[in-house]
């Protein structure tokens, strides 16, 4: 039997948390009709393949029912997402304060500047992580085609929302971008065997937090998760963890280090990469998917490895903390 | 050889032409972990097909070693996320 709306909110939260924690294959948590009252409803992708011996899967949380829906294949396209009200719940989704790690965000500006906002849909990624300047400000640090819009942000002037709106909403307003790192393409066609590819190094942009926005560099306290504590070269073997708004929680082992991956399609053209960290799940469950680019990613013991910018359903490519702290004159922000 | 060796080595144009040869789609190739002798490195490299990856050595020589290769077909092009 359903419940009121009211009490389905409350433990909303709860259920998205027990749900995706459960079943792997869930994509989306809601709130649903069920009968004349209000339920649970989940989406899942039941044609992923699963290993043997899963957790039982429950069917009522806080004695609130759960009704599944199977789709057969993921979503695509999430990082473009409609204005209206979205159907999945992931935590970081929701707008928050403070800011914490793994958040939800967009960059306003550039979404009116392209038309985006206009076509009905918005474009957002992940706040990775919490950095500061030699001057003392703080900043988040996600991908430059998350908060600076593929080249296009303009410094000092972009507007980075949280959780992210098809208006300027002040109290969404969360930062201002502040500097990236150009995205160099090769030429349609250009190889790095042929040395006509250049190569990048990172994806990465950086947003002061804007002056009385108050900031956590940590996760959501449900998370309980160890926050990003140091920085760390990354070891073939690794086990990480990211957290981003789509996917939310994931856990997944560094296959490859050291990569030339390429070509990725940027707007301004296929851009080469090097030094890319390959980092896969061993379960055959996706690490990340489109919404999560910005997430950072981190060793089991609170160590940033670098951050997520690219996938294919399979790996998931991240570029290292080093030269992107580099890149950006900056340094990781870490909880006092 | 080490790990942190071949790091230094993968970009080098020599290895690249040795391993890819005349591949000209989307890759990724890297430094991983031989499975069947873990506490060796070796380059990894995905690719397209496996018509592709037929064509990638099993093992190549450089700067006087021989490295293996462990090819992974079916590379899907990344994409942004």
């Amino acid at each position: 039997m359903g419940v009121t709306f009211g009490r389905a909110i409350e433990n909303l939260s709860r259920a998205a948390n027990e749900l995706f924690q459960a079943d792997q294959r869930v994509r989306s948590v809601g709130i649903g009709a069920h009968g004349d009252a209000f339920g649970f409803t989940a989406v899942r992708n039941a044609a992923m393949i699963l290993p043997a011996g899963l957790k039982r899967i429950p069917n009522e949380v806080a004695g609130i029912p759960v009704q599944f829906t199977d789709a057969f294949s993921e979503p695509d396209r999430l990082a473009k997402v409609p204005l209206a009200a979205q159907a999945s719940f992931v935590p970081e989704q929701g707008q928050v304060r403070p800011l914490r790690c793994g958040l939800q965000i967009q960059n306003f500006t550039d979404d009116e500047r392209t038309g985006i906002i206009a076509r009905g849909s918005i474009i957002i990624g992940t706040l990775g992580c919490f950095v500061r300047f030699d001057s003392g400000a703080a900043a988040i640090l996600s991908n430059n085609h998350v908060v600076a819009g593929e080249n296009r942000g303009e410094r000092g002037r972009d507007i980075i929302l949280q959780n992210g709106s098809g208006a300027l909403d002040p109290a969404q307003t969360a930062a201002t971008l502040a500097d990236f790192v150009d995205l160099l393409p090769s030429p349609p066609g250009a190889n790095p065997q042929s040395g006509t590819a250049l190569l990048n190094e990172v994806d990465a942009g950086i947003a002061t937090v804007n002056e009385g926005v108050l900031f956590e560099p940590r996760y959501l306290p449900l998370r309980n998760l160890v926050a990003p504590s140091g920085t760390a070269s990354a070891k073939v073997g690794d086990r990480v963890f990211k957290v981003g708004r789509t996917t939310g929680l994931t856990r997944g082992v560094v296959t490859s280090v050291a990569n030339i991956t390429g070509p990725i399609p940027y707007d301004p053209g296929p851009c080469w990469f090097r030094g890319v960290i390959v980092v896969e799940t061993s379960d055959g469950t996706m690490f990340s998917n489109h919404g999560d680019s910005g997430s950072a990613v981190v060793r089991e013991n609170g160590e940033v490895i670098g951050l997520l910018f690219a996938g294919n359903g399979q790996q998931t490519f991240v570029c290292p903390i080093d030269p992107v702290l580099s890149g950006l004159r900056c340094g990781l922000l870490t909880p006092a | 050889m080490t790990a942190d060796r071949l790091i230094h080595l993968v970009h080098s144009p020599e290895l690249l032409q040795k391993v890819l040869g005349n591949y000209d789609g989307p890759f990724s190739i890297g430094v991983g972990q031989d499975p069947s002798e873990p506490s060796c490195a070796a380059v990894v490299v995905h690719l397209q097909g496996k018509r592709e990856a037929v064509n990638v050595p099993d093992s190549i020589e450089l700067a006087g070693e021989t490295l293996k290769v462990i090819k992974k077909s079916g590379f899907l092009p990344p994409k942004p996320l």
